[in-house]
């Protein structure tokens, strides 16, 4: 290192080079708006988010410096897994204790008498929403720890002889400027012919547990490009990916505002089912799959802009890995291997662990849960 | 001249002063580490290099508060952002990691909102881009440059004079 002369010079002229050793711990721990600002600074810093080493420092600043949402430190944060066992039988478990070694079953509300249940995105406040995958008519709100199931009043669809209903969930969050829990659903009625699926008679309509009824809309909002595709909340907004003219798009929607915004995927020809999407240290993060081998999982810098996906990770193909489930704990994110077992991919050291646990032959759903005994009927007046 | 046995290392600044500090400070000290484990006999006095008294006063203060649990309530806000890089240049050069982190994390949260002009001008980097190229990435990145809080580029300022 260069020694400084030894008259009392406190400030550094302009001329003083700084090393990257000490320039990229600083934009490490900038946010994305920043650092996509900076890369018009010079040639070497336009590409900073291809280097290696700046994506990992950055990546462990990403982990260490966000508060996650479920305060992973607390004891009460489980997880809970939701299991395919044959086509009559879907189980759910809590999974508790460091590894996870506490599998414990839960039942199901006896009142709720469905064939084939889905989770819809993630507990919100130590509530579910769990609903019929098979055509999105019956959904409930539970909540395991007071026991309380609220089953939801069917909305404005309208089933009639000639056409075809199609109800399809899109979101399930907390309104907390009303503290109310509200979901939000498309209609569309299909008339089957000889020649063409006509699509006519389209709404969204929101349901809000206060006022124990549902509102219709007509907004232009691209719809999910995989009905079991995931959707999550975060700070307010349910997102789901979507796709409209053959385009792909992050959707946002805020549930407080009733209003959304659209951001394009970052990637060409997405083919349906292939994004799935989750919470990562406070960002909205992609998990693509392409070719059914790989995995590459993006955050999202600021919603709307194309430019601010950042891409974190590349998942190996060799790992087995199959299913991503999207959730994320403890800098954990979760998948389900080709086997069945269950592992996670440390987002630290991008290793790759299981757990011992099955997920399931072919299929499982695993959110993060808090125990809540406040009773949600207790807000519905 | 009696070696130093004691529990203080006898650190020599830039500006000649002698500063004894604890061997448990010392040994926060990655560099300076380095030198005492290298000699063979104990030294006595150890030259810091790009390390200034004032550098000295603060790292001490930061050593203290983090001993008594308290590293959260070391503040650099009096520093302006030409003092807050010397420092962290100095504790670069020490070695000293938890320090270290503490002082990117404050010139990163210095700079959020900064423009690249200014940028450029802190890290004293030059702008190798014809103006053809920085039109093209300042245009693909547009987006990132507004925001009432973001401080406008100079030469952009200039222009709708």
């Amino acid at each position: 290192m260069a020694s400084t002369s030894r008259n009392e010079k406190k400030v550094s002229g302009a001329n003083n080079y700084i090393p990257e050793s000490i320039v990229f711990p600083i934009l490490s721990k900038l946010p994305v708006k920043s650092l996509k600002r900076f890369s018009c600074v010079s040639k070497s810093w336009t590409h900073l988010f291809e280097n290696p080493v700046f994506i990992n420092m950055f990546r462990k600043n990403l982990v260490s410096n966000s508060h996650s949402l479920y305060n992973d430190d607390d004891d009460d944060v489980y997880f809970v897994l939701h299991q395919y066992v044959n086509s009559f039988r879907w189980d759910f478990y809590v999974l508790c204790g460091d590894k996870f070694e506490h599998k414990l079953k839960m039942d199901l509300p006896s009142s709720f008498h469905i064939r084939v249940i889905r989770i819809l995105g993630s507990a919100m406040n130590g509530v579910f929403c769990i609903y019929d995958c098979d055509n999105h008519t019956m959904a409930a709100l539970w909540n395991p720890a007071t026991e309380e199931v609220k089953v939801i009043p069917p909305g404005s669809a309208e089933f009639q002889g000639h056409f075809t209903t199609e109800i399809v969930l899109h979101g399930f969050g907390y309104d907390h400027v009303t503290d109310d829990y509200k979901l939000i659903q498309h209609v569309s009625y299909i008339t089957f012919t000889e020649s063409s699926d006509d699509i006519h008679g389209l709404f969204w309509e929101i349901y809000s547990l206060k006022s124990n009824s549902w509102k219709k809309f007509n907004f232009d909002i691209p719809v999910r490009d995989w009905i079991t595709g995931s959707d999550v909340y975060l700070n307010g907004e349910c997102h789901w990916w979507g796709k409209v003219n053959n385009e792909s798009y992050l959707v946002s929607f805020n549930l407080c505002k009733e209003a959304f915004l659209i951001t394009p995927s970052p990637i060409e020809n997405v083919q349906d089912g292939d994004v799935d999407l989750v919470v990562l240290y406070g960002h909205v993060a992609m998990i693509s799959n392409r070719n059914k081998t790989s995995f590459q999982i993006s955050i999202l810098g600021e919603f709307g802009v194309k430019e601010s996906w950042i891409k974190l990770f590349d998942v190996e193909p060799l790992s087995g890995i199959e299913q991503p489930i999207g959730t994320v704990m403890k800098g954990k994110i979760f998948f389900r291997k080709k086997d069945g077992e269950l592992a996670y991919i440390d987002l630290i050291t991008g290793l790759i662990q299981e757990i011992g646990i099955e997920g399931g032959k072919s299929w499982c759903q695993m959110v993060i849960y808090k125990k809540n005994l406040r009773r949600f009927r207790a807000i519905n007046m | 001249m009696a070696s130093s046995s004691s529990n203080l290392i006898s650190l020599k600044t830039s500006d000649g002063t002698v500063f004894k500090v604890e061997r448990a400070l010392a040994k926060t000290m990655k560099t300076v580490q380095a030198i005492i484990e290298e000699a063979d006999a104990n030294i006595y006095m150890i030259p810091i290099h790009n390390v200034f008294s004032h550098h000295m006063d603060m790292i001490i203060d930061y050593y203290k508060l983090s001993v008594a649990g308290k590293s959260k309530e070391f503040s650099v806000e009096k520093l302006d952002n030409d003092e807050l890089k010397d420092f962290l240049l100095a504790v670069h050069y020490l070695n000293m990691e938890d320090l270290f982190e503490v002082l990117t994390q404050a010139v990163a949260d210095r700079l959020e909102k900064k423009s690249v002009g200014y940028v450029r001008k802190y890290f004293g980097i030059e702008n190798d881009f014809t103006p053809e190229e920085y039109a093209a990435i300042r245009k693909k990145n547009d987006w990132a440059f507004k925001g009432d809080d973001i401080e406008p580029e100079e030469d952009e300022e200039k222009q709708e004079e």
